[in-house]
């Protein structure tokens, strides 16, 4: 009963922060990047949500349970990952934000690189593609998870939490999406809090550990060349590449380009933020693999690790509140991706909008019927398949993405590249990684890093011939 | 080196250093590494306000030597 009506109040909550920010939204500048006016604290409190989000709470506790220890190299990357991004490139991606004006990802990449419509047409699509599986993950995620807290079935549930996000994101923006973000943080804090609980109750980390010791040692002293064939230092030299351009993510890249000032204290507050949040990932990682030893028999989906925890040992209570937490990740995660994707596909209209010369209010009634559009693609999706944790589809999707635009996002800043260079640098690393997936060949994380390094190879051979061919470009 | 430079190589040494704990076991790197590096943000942040404070002070001290001029 408790986390229930804990449930109900922060449900109408959230619908009121909306409300209290409608009539802030007056442009898309507004609406899209919150005027670009937000704080490094308030952007790095959401940025600590929507980096942790719902791969913290069921994503890494599943990869904790498959893979075991190593999974702690690759958090361990992510914060120098972070604290690279905040003082060396989000600053720079903000003041040429500012400087070209736009309020999106692919707007950005277009107008930094003097791109036309085609760069438009390839960023936002593929966006919109990689971003749909990302709101169907968390619709089912919702309605999996919310559920059994809200004492209704799985439709309902995802039908209900689904229309409170896109009801305040429709009409508070980007503010109200940030406002959301950090009350959920809380949320999310008090979900850490049962898993140090459970963890705790289990005699503690070192007789939790003693135990995963005794049932399979190489969880926790993995040989080397498991799980991802390399050492622990090889892994988090790996993923501290990978994740420096997995921050070049449309929604992350969002929130750089919605920073209302960039002074180093603020971009050691956006790290400090994020790091604090990234660091209770292990916790949730140990507690999967703690799995193995408190859960009878195997799991047939390691994501699930997490609930079968807190349905086998949490009294009704502690699991709802858990289960709040995981809502209010999977929110955080939901809420800021879909405003993100609907800035880059209102990208593809804005030559419509100008030739039939809209206002700025007509503008932005476009843009919100774009938001309900993909909302709307991504519920008949979710309530029409059967339920499941998406999460590795999301992570991978995420993954291919960063790799694909890599050479156009961060390598800008290096040395910046022509239009075509852009271009030809994602379709062509596109094209490679689906030949990878499909064909079957290399792991995901070697495809992925196949296709960054044939984005970023792509990027700057493609921008010299084009440079040859017309120097003035 | 300016502070912010040194700030954000502390962030990045304490990464390396908590790798080389991870690789005599990995377990340290629950128990060390990860509160570490919460340790490790708080100095860049406050490396970094020592610095922007410092810097406001020298505009400050260029502003009023300009006005007595």
């Amino acid at each position: 009963m408790i986390p229930k009506v804990i449930a109900i109040v922060y449900l109408i909550a959230l619908l009121g922060v909306g409300f209290m920010y409608r009539k802030g939204v007056k442009t898309r500048l507004d609406y899209f990047v919150a005027g670009r006016k937000l704080t490094p604290l308030i952007l790095g409190l959401s940025f600590a949500t929507a980096v942790t989000g719902v791969w913290s709470y069921i994503g890494a506790p599943g990869s904790g349970y498959a893979y075991g220890v190593p999974e702690f190299a690759s958090f361990a990357a992510w914060i120098p990952g972070v604290a690279i991004v905040a003082f060396i490139w989000a600053p720079r991606v903000r003041a040429k934000a500012a400087e070209l004006q736009v309020t999106s990802f692919t707007g950005f990449i277009r107008d930094a690189h003097k791109g036309g419509y085609p760069l438009t047409v390839l960023i936002s699509v593929i966006t919109m593609a990689a971003y749909v599986l990302t709101f169907v993950a968390a619709l089912k995620g919702l309605g999996v998870m919310f559920g059994p807290v809200l004492g209704v079935s799985y439709i309902p549930a995802l039908l209900i939490c689904g229309t409170i996000i896109i009801v305040y994101s429709l009409m508070g923006g980007l503010r109200a999406v940030v406002l959301t973000d950090i009350a959920g943080l809380a949320f999310m804090c008090i979900a850490f809090g049962t898993v140090v609980w459970l963890i705790l109750s289990q005699g503690g980390i070192g007789a939790v550990a003693t135990r995963i010791n005794a049932f399979n040692p190489e969880l926790l002293h993995p040989p080397t060349g498991a799980p991802y064939g390399a050492t622990m230092a090889g892994i988090w030299l790996c993923f501290l590449v990978m994740y420096v351009f997995y921050q070049a993510l449309p929604h992350y890249w969002h929130y750089y380009i919605s920073l209302g000032e960039t002074t180093k204290k603020g971009a050691a507050i956006f790290t400090l933020v994020a790091v604090v949040s990234v660091c209770m990932v292990p916790f949730f990682i140990f507690a999967g693999m703690a799995g193995h030893v408190l859960l009878p028999g195997v799991l047939e989906d390691a994501d699930s690790v997490m609930p079968m925890l807190f349905q086998t040992y949490a009294n009704p209570v502690v699991f709802g509140l858990f289960s709040i937490g995981v809502f209010t990740a999977i929110m955080t995660t939901f809420d800021g991706s879909l405003l993100a994707t609907t800035a880059c596909v209102d990208e593809l209209f804005l030559p419509l909008y100008n030739r039939h010369n809209q206002t700025e209010i007509q503008k932005l009634r476009w843009g919100r019927i774009i938001m309900v559009v993909l909302w709307a693609v991504a519920v008949i999706w979710a309530t029409t398949s059967p339920p499941a944790l998406m999460v590795k589809l999301l992570v991978l999707g995420w993954v291919g993405l960063s790799a694909v635009i890599a050479g156009p996002t961060l390598c800008y800043f290096i040395k910046a590249g022509t239009k075509w260079g852009a271009f030809f640098a994602i379709l062509i690393s596109l094209i490679v990684l689906v030949v990878l997936s499909v064909g079957g060949l290399l792991g995901w994380i070697e495809q992925a890093f196949v296709a960054l390094g044939v984005s970023i190879a792509v990027y700057y051979i493609a921008s010299a011939i084009e440079r040859k061919v017309n120097p003035a470009s | 080196m300016k502070k912010s430079t040194i700030a954000a190589v502390v962030i990045v040494v304490w990464g390396i250093a908590s790798v080389i704990l991870g690789i005599k076991d990995p377990m340290l790197v629950l128990y060390t590494g990860f509160p570490g590096w919460i340790a490790a943000t708080v100095i860049a942040y406050f490396l970094c306000w020592q610095e922007e404070k410092e810097e406001k002070e020298k505009s400050r001290a260029g502003k009023k030597g300009g006005a007595v001029k």
